[in-house]
């Protein structure tokens, strides 16, 4: 870039750029999880109604199946992109782990509540050098934790760490339920039929939204100040007209009535046979 | 060949095709909103089957202009965005509806007060569509956006769109929505052997092609008074585009008196055709008269570059797929769950 205007870009460097094969992959899987897990919840929900039938069934393993299977192999891909983070953008794994002190042999945090001000993480549960350990694959690494930055370059620490633990807690959660599940089935030849296992997976269901949601925030928070890291800030790159909360508040409008119409239409298309011909739609 | 042109030629290709297919959708809602709903249901059916398989497809075309705009002449785009958010936002706003109450009305089958409201939203946001996106060519058209050569806008945030020949496209642009619709509506009617509904649509597309004969004279008028630099440059490097417009216009009408409905469609599609890129023509090396220009907007050569290479790419598994769909679902040929009532 030259004085703010680009002058040469070379796009297949952006495109397939280091963190491009496990981002992609972990995404597409994440897809498939959340896609598996709503699901099994709605067919598992529908059973707790009573409704259940053999479809019912395989319905809900279909979803099951695709969500548990995937879950453990996420957490793999999830390590390999936190070990791309830790090599490309430090100072998102800092804020993630809430690493404030640059520190060999750092220790892993799980919960805890960044003060960002005092630049100190409480009421965590530390296991010692782990961080170092699955950052860099060595129990004495130097993790460089925020204070080795800019200030001005930090993003909100509290923001991503939250997002952080909500979605490895979230993905362990699954796992447990892929456990649970696969000793059933490797014990008793069939799922549970409890109403806990059932209720569990309801829960699931809206958890897996959440999952993939927090991780977003984790990866695009966790990017700020930069909208591209390293040659424009967001706040750079914001536009300077007037009326954008206009516009905001009018979208917002407009999918709120597709909301409620798409909702209304989904209900009676549920409700009653489809008709001989549809046109198109 | 510089890349810049290629892009260039890409967009204005998907311009084309997107007034000629998505132009007839929006003519088709045009029609619905014309005859103030009340269409029998018959007219309504031919409608909804025309229309039916093939209206995703058709949108597809204008993030593909989006998407053209946005890596190939960046600036541009960014000027535009400042300039005209205002219509093309209503357009946008047009276009979600619009889809939205083509498919809501399909799925509520059976609830006729559900049908007929979404149906409306459907008619009046296909209206509104065309609408703005025509005010928007009108206005980059005149000359008069406020939009320096690296894309700062200064005009009016909210008005600094509007103006006589902005005014003067969103009328012309539903114009010619409403024709392509009525032309190949006929044709659809006659390929399913309707006769009653042949006469309505061929009574309808020989009204609109009389009606947008004035309208495009009257469009050589509000140039003369309010774009003059416009007027010349058509006079001088476009009027052999003009000249083809105003000759398969002719003969579009002639066809369709003659009921030589394939003609007729080729027609119109050339009539309509042929204004967009004498519209083009006049216009360039301008993308926003009187600053903005490709050169001024273009970006790096190897990007334009790596965009005609994908396009192609993209093309080779798109263009044939396309094809197929058309032929399948408008050729001539025995349909047998089709018949005449």
């Amino acid at each position: 870039m030259r004085e703010g205007q680009v002058v040469a870009a070379d796009p297949f460097v952006a495109m397939f750029n280091p963190a491009t094969a496990a981002q992609t992959t972990h995404l597409i899987i994440a897809a498939y999880i959340v896609t598996g897990f709503a699901v099994a919840a709605y067919y598992a929900a529908a059973r707790l109604r009573g409704h259940d039938s053999r479809y019912h069934r395989r319905a809900m393993l279909l979803g099951l199946v695709m969500g548990t299977t995937l879950s453990p192999i996420q957490a793999i891909v999830g390590h390999w992109s936190g070990q791309m983070v830790a090599r490309t953008q430090p100072v998102k794994l800092a804020a993630m782990e809430a690493q404030f002190a640059v520190q060999r042999g750092a220790p892993l945090r799980i919960g805890g509540w960044p003060d960002q001000e005092k630049g100190v993480t409480r009421y965590a549960l530390e296991i010692p050098k782990l961080l170092s350990y699955l950052a860099y694959g060595d129990t004495d690494a130097e993790v460089l934790g925020l204070e080795a930055f800019d200030r001005n370059d930090w993003p909100p620490v509290a923001v991503v760490h939250v997002a952080f633990q909500a979605m490895v807690g979230i993905g362990t959660f699954f796992i447990l339920i892929a456990l649970w599940s696969t000793w059933s089935w490797w014990r008793k030849r069939r799922l549970p039929d409890s109403k806990i296992y059932l209720g569990t997976l309801v829960i699931a269901g809206p958890l897996a939204a959440l999952v993939m949601e927090a991780g977003w925030v984790v990866t695009e928070v966790g990017r700020q100040p930069w909208i591209v890291q390293g040659y424009m800030r967001t706040a750079e790159a914001v536009t300077k007209a007037p009326g954008i909360w206009v516009a905001f508040w009018i979208t917002f409008a407009v999918y709120a009535v597709l909301t409620v119409g798409t909702i209304v239409v989904v209900r009676i298309l549920a409700s009653r046979p489809l008709p001989e011909e549809v046109h198109g739609a | 060949m510089e890349p810049e042109l290629v892009v260039l030629i890409v967009m204005m290709v998907g311009i084309t095709l997107y007034t000629l297919l998505g132009g007839a959708d929006f003519g088709a809602g045009v029609w619905e909103f014309n005859t103030a709903l009340r269409a029998p249901e018959r007219e309504r059916e031919l409608i909804y089957r025309a229309i039916g398989p093939i209206w995703e497809a058709n949108h597809v075309w204008l993030i593909f202009i989006l998407v053209g705009l946005m890596n190939g002449f960046p600036t541009a785009l960014a000027g535009l965005s400042r300039a005209l958010w205002v219509p093309l936002f209503l357009a946008l706003a047009g276009i979600v509806f619009r889809g939205v109450g083509f498919a809501f009305r399909s799925y509520a089958a059976g609830h006729v007060r559900q049908q007929a409201a979404w149906g409306a939203v459907f008619a009046f946001a296909s209206t509104a569509a065309p609408f703005f996106l025509c005010a928007a060519v009108g206005a980059i058209a005149s000359g008069r956006l406020e939009v320096s050569a690296d894309g700062t806008f200064h005009g009016h945030h909210l008005t600094g769109w509007i103006n006589p020949l902005s005014a003067y496209g969103a009328f012309f642009g539903v114009g010619i929505c409403a024709y392509l619709a009525a032309a190949y509506l006929t044709r659809e009617a006659d390929l399913l052997g309707d006769e009653a509904l042949l006469a309505t649509w061929r009574r309808r597309a020989i009204g609109t092609g009389l009606w947008m004969g004035v309208l495009a004279a009257a469009g050589f008028a509000v140039m003369t008074f309010t774009a003059p630099e416009l007027w010349n440059s058509f006079k001088a490097r476009a009027w052999p585009l003009l000249g083809l417009s105003v000759l398969t216009g002719f003969g579009s009408l002639y066809a369709l008196w003659k009921k030589h409905l394939l003609s007729a469609v080729i027609g119109a599609a050339s009539t309509v055709s042929a204004v967009i890129w004498g519209l083009a023509v006049a216009q360039y090396p301008a993308l926003i008269p009187p600053h903005l220009t490709i050169q001024t907007s273009k970006a790096p050569d190897n990007v334009l570059w790596t965009m005609v290479v994908g396009i192609a790419a993209g093309g080779l598994v798109l263009l044939p797929s396309l094809l197929y769909l058309f032929y399948l679902f408008k050729g001539r040929r025995p349909r047998a769950s089709q018949t005449a009532r």
